[in-house]
Order: C-alpha cells, then sequence, then structure tokens
C-alpha cells in the first residue's frame, strides 16, 4: 500500500529533476498552465476565500464531465453511485442543498431537489471555473452555506476560425466525443459546442458483502448516454459587452440498485432533459459597471422503476432576471447593489398540482480601503418568498495585504447566511410541510495566503483557511405519522476545519511542470438530536480529504498525474458504521503527433484509478477498477 | 498531519521554499493512509432462549437486520449479522426458520438465504439463486421449501448442503405455507386469491382452493382447521377477509369480512 503513496512523490521528482538539464529541443510544445490561486483584493468579495481552476485542467478530460475533473484541484467531496450516474457536490463538510453550482451567474440547482448533479455537465461545456468557499458565495447567491461552483463560458476575441474536436474511446463500452468551434472577429464571436458520451458501465468488481465469500461479479443496468449542445453569441461593443447562451441536454441513464439487491428485476432509469437560455448585458462607463442577466431553464426529470412502483415525472421551470450596479467612488469605496427575481414553476407526479414560487433577493455591498494595505467589506441581503421577508442575512469582512516583494495575504470575515427550503421541502405529496423554516448558519473564516516572488521560472502560490460555522434549524426528513417522511427544522449541526491549498509552476523553454494541491480536516457534527449521535460526524462527510494534480510537458510528450484521497465516511449517525477511505490516481500519457500551420494532432491515453483501489463512494455501490480511455485531439487554428 | 522530508538532489531554486512546498505536497499523500479498523462486534453474543427479530430495513437501501430479544438479561442485541460476521445482511430480510441448530434468514430483495449458526450467527452459507423468497418451510433434513413474491415456483433446497434441488411449479406467486402432516398449504397473496396444496412426499400440487383477494397469513388451530388472512387489496378494490378452512374437505366453513379496507396483517408461519 505504502508504495501507492511514494509514486506521486516520485513522479513529482522526475519532472522537477529534469529543469536541471541543460539540453536544446527545439520542438517543445507548451501546455496549458493550470492556476489554482486566491485572487486578492480585486473584487467586493476580496475577504473571502476563492479558488480559480485554471481552463487547462479541463481541457486535460475534455470528454469527461465536471464530477470527474473538480476532485484533483477543488477540496470538495462528490458523492456519486457511479460512473454517469447522480453526482451531488458538498463544499466544508455541508450536504449538497448547501452548496450550488451555477452557469454564468445563475444557479443550475433544481428548484425541486436544491442540488445539481455535476455529471450533467460536460467538461467542454466549461471555459473556467470559480470556486466560492462559504461566506463568499453571498455576494452572488444565497443559501449556499458550503460555497458555490461557478462555470462559465467565455469568447476568445481572436479573428478566424478555430475548433478542437475530441473522441475516444474506453474500457466498458465507453464512447466519447467533444466538439468546440468558435467563429468571429475581435467585435463578434460565435461559440458552438457539443459533445456526446454514452458507456455500457459493466464494469467487474469485488463483492465482498453478499455471500459467504467474496465473488467477481460484473455491474449491470449502470449504462448511460448523454447529448448537449450549446451555441453561445457574443457581442463586444466600445464600452460593453452582450451576450446570448442555449444550452440543450438529453440523458438517459440506467439506475442500479446496490449489490446487496440481486433481484434481475431491481434498478430503474432516469431520464434528463434540459434546456436553458441566458441573456447577459454588460455595460461600462467611468467608474462603473452595470451587469444585467436573465436566464430561461426548463427541466424535465422522469424516473421510472417498475419493482418499487415508480413512475415519477416532473417538469419545473425557472426564470430569472438579475441586476448589478457597482461603482467605485472617491476615497476607495466600492458599491455594489444586486436585485434579482426567481420564479420557479414546478409540475410534478409528486405534487398535488402546479406550484409557484418566486424569491426576490436585494443586496447592497460596502467597500472601502483603510490603510493603505487593508479593506473592510459589508454585506446586507434581504430575502422575499413569496409573501413572506425573511430575517436579512449579512456579512463582514477585512483583508490586508502586503506586496512590496512577496505577497502575503490575512483575510477574516463573519457572516449570516440563510438557506430557503426547496419546493420539495414545502409540496411534496405526501409528507411536504408548508409550514417548515429557513435554515440558517453563522460562520467566522481566517484565511492566511502568501505569493513569494522566486526565479522568473518559478510561481507559487499557497493559502490556509480556518472556518467554522452553526447550522441551526437544519432541515431533515423524519418518519411521521402513518410513517409518512416528512421535513423538520429540527437539526443542528456545528462545522468547523482547516482547508490548504498550494500551486507551483515552473516554465521553461525546455520544460514546463505544475503542481496543485490540496488537504482539508473537516468536522461535521449533530448538535441536536438523539444522545447517541451528538457529537458524532455527519454521514458521508469525509474528516480528511486531500487532491493533487502533477502537469508536465517535455519535448513533443506530455503527462498528467493527479489524485484524490477522501477518508473515512460514517454511513450511520452513531457513527458505528464507516465506508473505508480510498486513495484514487488518475494519469494522461499524450504525445504530439503533428503539428503544421493550424493543424495539430495529439493522441492520448488516460488511465483511471491506476492502483486499481477497490472503492465505494456509497455504500454498497462499488465503482471500477482500473480502466483507460484512448482519445484523439484535433484542433485547428487554436 | 504527518510530515515527512524528501530532500531533492538537483534543484537551482531556494532550498528552504522547496522543501517547504514539497513537504506540503507530501503532506497530503501521508495523511491520506486509509483506516482499515474493523467496524464494533457484538462481543460474545451467544443466543440464549428469546426471539429472534428480522429487520426490513429500507426496501432497496440494504439496510435489513438481525436483532435478538434475550429473555434472560431482558436486553435487544441489534444489528447481530453485520457484527459477527463483518458483512451486511441484505435487502429486505422478511423471515428466518430455525432447524438442526441453524439459522436460515430468507432474504427478500437479495434473492438468497443466509445460513449462520443457531447460537453464535457465525455465517455457514449463503443459499443464492433464488428468485425473490419470502419464507422457508422445512420438511425434513433433505429438504425445505421457499416461496417466492415474483416467481411462480416453490424452490426446493437442501438444508444439509444448502443446495437447490429443484421446484415446483404451481403457476402463481407464493407466500406463506403451513404443514399438516404430509400437507402444505401455500397462499397465493401478490395479486392471488388462491391456496395451493402440496403434496410433500411427491412434490406435487394435490388441490387448490380459491378463498378471497390476497391471501397472506395462515393458522392451524387445535382443531386443525386451516385460519387465512386475506389483505385484499392495497387499491382498495377489496375488502380484507378471514377464512376459515377445513384441511380435510378443504370446504371453506366461516368467512368474516373486515369493515375497513385496510387492515394489518400478522405474519404466523
Amino acid at each position: 500500500m505504502k508504495i501507492r503513496f511514494l509514486i506521486p512523490v516520485l513522479l513529482c521528482s522526475f519532472p522537477l529533476g529534469l529543469k536541471a538539464q541543460n539540453n536544446s529541443f527545439n520542438d517543445t510544445i507548451r501546455i496549458n498552465e493550470i492556476v489554482v490561486k486566491a485572487k486578492v483584493n480585486e473584487n467586493v468579495n476580496s475577504a473571502y476565500r476563492k479558488l480559480t481552476v485554471d481552463s487547462a485542467a479541463l481541457s486535460q478530460k475534455r470528454l469527461f464531465s465536471l464530477s470527474d475533473i473538480i476532485n484533483e484541484s477543488v477540496p470538495l467531496f462528490i458523492k456519486s453511485y457511479g460512473p454517469g450516474t447522480l453526482a451531488s457536490v458538498s463544499l466544508r463538510g455541508t450536504g449538497a442543498v448547501h452548496t450550488q453550482v451555477s452557469w454564468n451567474g445563475i444557479s443550475l440547482n433544481s428548484p425541486m431537489l436544491g442540488q445539481s448533479d455535476l455529471s450533467l455537465v460536460p467538461a467542454v461545456f466549461i471555459d473556467d471555473i470559480t470556486v466560492d468557499f462559504g461566506s463568499s458565495s453571498m455576494f452572488k447567491t444565497t443559501g449556499a452555506f458550503g460555497g458555490l461552483i461557478n462555470i462559465n463560458t467565455k469568447p476568445d476575441w481572436k479573428n478566424g476560425f478555430r475548433s478542437s474536436f475530441d473522441g475516444g474511446t474506453g474500457s466498458f463500452g465507453l464512447w466519447s466525443g467533444s466538439l468546440k468551434a468558435e467563429m468571429g472577429n475581435t467585435g463578434f464571436q460565435s461559440v458552438t459546442r457539443a459533445s456526446f458520451r454514452m458507456a455500457e458501465n459493466n464494469f467487474k468488481y469485488l463483492n465482498n458483502v453478499s455471500y459467504s465469500n467474496p465473488v467477481y461479479e460484473r455491474r449491470n443496468n449502470a449504462g448511460y448516454a448523454q447529448e448537449s449542445f450549446m451555441q453561445e453569441l457574443f457581442f463586444k461593443g466600445t464600452n460593453s459587452t452582450s451576450s446570448a447562451s442555449v444550452w440543450a441536454q438529453s440523458s438517459l441513464r440506467n439506475i442500479p440498485s446496490n449489490i446487496l439487491v440481486t433481484d434481475e428485476n431491481s434498478g430503474g432509469y432516469q431520464r434528463d432533459e434540459h434546456v436553458r437560455a441566458l441573456f447577459s448585458h454588460s455595460k461600462y462607463k467611468n467608474r462603473t459597471t452595470i451587469d444585467l442577466n436573465s436566464g430561461i431553464f426548463y427541466e424535465k426529470l422522469s424516473y421510472i422503476n417498475n419493482q418499487a412502483s415508480i413512475n415519477s415525472v416532473n417538469h419545473s421551470s425557472t426564470f430569472v432576471g438579475k441586476g448589478e450596479w457597482e461603482t467605485n467612488l472617491p476615497g476607495y469605496i466600492k458599491l455594489k447593489f444586486i436585485a434579482s427575481e426567481e420564479l420557479n414553476l414546478v409540475n410534478s407526479v409528486n405534487y398535488n398540482n402546479r406550484k409557484i414560487r418566486n424569491i426576490i433577493t436585494t443586496t447592497g455591498i460596502f467597500r472601502k480601503k483603510i490603510f493603505n494595505t487593508a479593506a473592510i467589506t459589508l454585506l446586507l441581503k434581504e430575502n422575499i418568498t413569496d409573501k413572506y421577508v425573511l430575517s436579512p442575512d449579512y456579512t463582514a469582512g477585512i483583508d490586508f495585504n502586503e506586496a512590496k516583494n512577496s505577497r502575503f495575504w490575512i483575510k477574516s470575515n463573519i457572516s449570516k447566511n440563510s438557506r430557503i427550503p426547496t419546493m420539495n421541502d414545502i409540496y411534496w405529496n405526501p409528507g411536504g410541510n408548508p409550514n417548515i423554516r429557513n435554515e440558517y448558519c453563522f460562520s467566522e473564516e481566517l484565511i492566511l495566503g502568501t505569493h513569494p516572488r522566486l526565479t522568473r521560472e518559478i510561481d507559487m502560490t499557497f493559502e490556509l483557511s480556518a472556518y467554522s460555522g452553526k447550522i441551526r434549524d437544519m432541515i431533515q426528513w423524519l418518519p411521521g405519522e402513518s410513517g409518512i417522511w416528512t421535513p423538520e427544522n429540527i437539526q443542528s449541526v456545528n462545522i468547523r476545519g482547516i482547508e490548504t491549498d498550494y500551486n507551483l509552476k515552473i516554465s521553461s523553454d525546455v520544460l514546463n511542470c505544475s503542481v496543485s494541491g490540496y488537504y482539508t480536516l473537516n468536522y461535521s457534527v449533530y448538535h441536536s438530536g438523539p444522545e447517541d449521535i451528538q457529537g458524532k460526524q455527519l454521514i458521508y462527510i469525509p474528516k480528511h480529504q486531500a487532491g493533487g494534480l502533477l502537469r508536465t510537458s517535455y519535448s513533443v510528450f506530455f503527462a498528467s498525474f493527479g489524485y484524490n484521497y477522501t477518508g473515512k465516511r460514517f454511513i450511520t449517525t452513531n457513527n458505528e458504521k464507516y465506508l473505508n477511505g480510498y486513495f484514487k490516481c488518475n494519469s494522461e500519457l499524450g504525445i504530439n503527433l503533428f503539428q503544421k500551420g493550424k493543424n495539430r494532432l495529439l493522441l492520448k491515453i488516460m488511465i483511471e484509478n491506476l492502483f486499481n483501489e477497490n472503492y465505494e463512494v456509497m455504500a454498497y455501490y462499488p465503482m471500477p477498477g482500473r480502466w483507460f480511455l484512448f482519445s484523439l485531439n484535433y484542433q485547428y487554428g487554436r | 498531519m504527518v510530515f515527512i522530508f524528501i530532500k531533492l538532489p538537483v534543484w537551482q531554486m531556494s532550498r528552504k521554499v522547496t522543501e517547504f512546498f514539497f513537504i506540503l505536497f507530501v503532506s497530503c499523500i501521508s495523511c491520506s493512509i486509509p483506516d482499515d479498523e474493523n467496524n464494533s462486534t457484538v462481543s460474545g453474543f451467544t443466543a440464549t432462549e428469546g426471539i429472534f427479530i428480522v429487520n426490513e430495513g429500507n426496501f432497496m437501501t440494504g439496510n435489513g437486520s438481525l436483532s435478538f430479544y434475550s429473555k434472560e438479561s431482558v436486553k435487544i442485541y441489534n444489528d447481530l449479522f453485520i457484527s459477527v460476521n463483518k458483512r451486511p445482511l441484505g435487502d429486505v430480510p422478511n423471515s428466518l426458520g430455525i432447524f438442526d441448530d441453524k439459522i436460515f434468514i430468507v432474504v427478500n430483495n437479495s434473492g438468497k438465504i443466509e445460513v449462520t449458526e443457531s447460537n453464535s450467527l457465525k455465517s455457514l452459507a449463503t443459499i443464492t439463486g433464488i428468485v425473490s423468497p419470502r419464507f422457508i418451510l422445512f420438511i425434513n433434513n433433505k429438504k425445505a421449501y421457499v416461496s417466492s413474491l415474483y416467481s411462480t415456483k416453490l424452490a426446493i433446497i437442501n438444508p444439509s448442503d444448502y443446495t437447490i434441488t429443484g421446484s415446483i411449479n404451481i403457476r402463481r406467486t407464493s407466500e406463506a405455507m403451513i404443514r399438516q402432516e404430509e400437507k402444505v398449504f401455500v397462499s397465493c397473496w401478490s395479486g392471488g386469491d388462491e391456496i395451493i396444496v402440496i403434496n410433500t412426499a411427491t412434490d406435487r400440487i394435490l388441490d387448490s382452493l380459491k378463498v378471497a383477494h390476497e391471501p397472506e397469513s395462515m393458522v392451524i388451530d387445535k382443531y386443525g382447521r386451516l385460519w387465512v388472512l386475506c389483505s385484499g387489496s392495497y387499491t382498495g378494490e377489496y375488502f380484507p377477509e378471514l377464512v376459515l378452512i377445513n384441511t380435510s374437505t378443504l370446504k371453506i366453513e366461516k368467512r368474516f369480512q373486515f369493515g375497513s379496507k385496510q387492515i394489518s396483517l400478522l405474519h404466523q408461519n
């Protein structure tokens, strides 16, 4: 087992040693670098913790989904029942409903479930990812106690036509393809993206729980197929930009049962169909910026399970309008006002009839520089749901930045945040509770970071964050009268932890190398409930997590190595039963086969779960062992 | 967090900074050594005089379990199977039978029967390949019948060597079973309305009798009469009924219809 942990170290050491070699390769290709760093003193939320995952990490896995690529760069936990199945995400030891995912500023979380499914976001549909941890999310959304994952698309204002096509095939009947085509000039850009992915997913696993002796079995009823299309138009004027985007997607997934269920008729299937449209306009004048965004999202989710007699069809539509006004005043004062309205319409066989909800949010932000190196930030937010005005949310932060030679920063903030119940919490039939109240969270955070000035070729960043929070009136579904489960505001949870992340880049004419990683220690414990669960870790929330990614290129070759460690996760509230931690490594090897003029052809082999770890993310749902993906990437004009 | 020092032989930049970041990277790995501790066990558990309780758990979640109420200590021991055998019992354990100092736990949605020692609960075997088993009825030390929610056949197993030895095609799904001398009465619950009578010597159908909708549980009273509780239908289309059958003539002697279309069902196997 220990050799597994040494190999990443050796792999890290190898390219660093190469740096010292003196050679004269002329055909070295430069890979795009990965940037995982905190921005300092740039935005209104500078006193808060953020991460930016650069596009290079995404370009490595354009044939994958967001759930497959983010774990190596961002400290978060993804609950997955297997490849292609539901992948919900949680940050900082909170639940999936406390972590939001937004597309160009508009939330993708389902108004019914309150969660997002990262397996339905193709990597090729993302140009960059930023993560707002904890209270940092309050500057953009509401109720994301854990944080907000922003997936963004952005134009490259170049002249002419550029394209990139990836096609690949791999283990377990996997076929995948993606296309990104861009066309335009410095004032107009059209970006077209398409993606498909399908797999039988009939991988072999060791079943050591169903029988007296362990037996190798194959997963069945786990196949999936997904097709996605996105078209975007961008316009740039003298002092303004505008865009229109449409994202259509269809996904059909078999939902396998856990391996304790051996009935051939068990399991079901789920079809997800989405159409999303976004329109945005930004105007800059003097020191003032105005952003107007609107979105129309339609989603149809059908889940069929004949054995369980479930035939659930759900339609939801969301209309969002959002306006932001930001200005810089003399005296280093920044003011920002945000107003948004979200209208949710849900038609579900699980609700009595069509339900409508309207949420209006107004936010005021004040930021002022004090002294030369420090600034304070204040935010006040008011949420109005239908007829009810909720108690206001707030946050206050201070940040100190020293940037003479090396950069060094200290940030701290406190906040009160609220989460509005999901529509399922209110309207689910049977069991929905129309009197359910919003949850709220009080939190504090301290952040230390440094960006030392080293040599021209070397760049590094390190950040450490300590946080704590108290979630109160937390919603929990419990069996009520006649055994019908119903949500109640009864649970209290205390959260505290530390996060570290680092990034090291080396760039030279010969070698490019980047190493990034993170480690988190998180305690999320029950503060209320029966005595035997008080003080116990929440189920499916690991205390320890770590991830890392190494990328390097040399001559026409390029390689990457990533790992993710997820610690022990309890599966019962009294912490008596748990799943062991797992250490999963992925690697990629590639070669630049051909490059002439605007044309370029790359061949890649990816090895996922390199050390064939036998692991489960969710109890009794096995994950695949070592598997492979061969792919070709053709680029034109990029 | 355990830090491991690794010194690099060749490096052009500041040594301290290099070491710092490598320590950081490696620290993340060193923290990742998985725990291999075992789950807690019910140490020294031995079944004395008491009652075994089969807990179905939630459908499709695999959290069914086995409990034991000890009359001696007046205590309930939970999660016995997983504690003793270090693996879960399965999805929807439905019933159990005790035979020859062995416990046969019928795990419905896992399609298997777990066989354990009756005192220690240590696993002896897992009998697989049975479609949706519900109940087990022991005929002798070489033969037991297993009913099925979805299959139209009763499985025949050998409780001594834990093999499936055959089946009886009853052309209907089956639920409870009860024996009287050479006859076994089988209730056809899910969507059915009959009692099937089987000859245990030949493993063939002797007769069948229409009772009421969804006959589920059965008992034989001290006069040798068969009482059958029929649950009606969950859609409320049929009323539940209690039916009294003369096991010699296979005639219905009495019929009690319940006023409510909902009834609590008590299994007595």
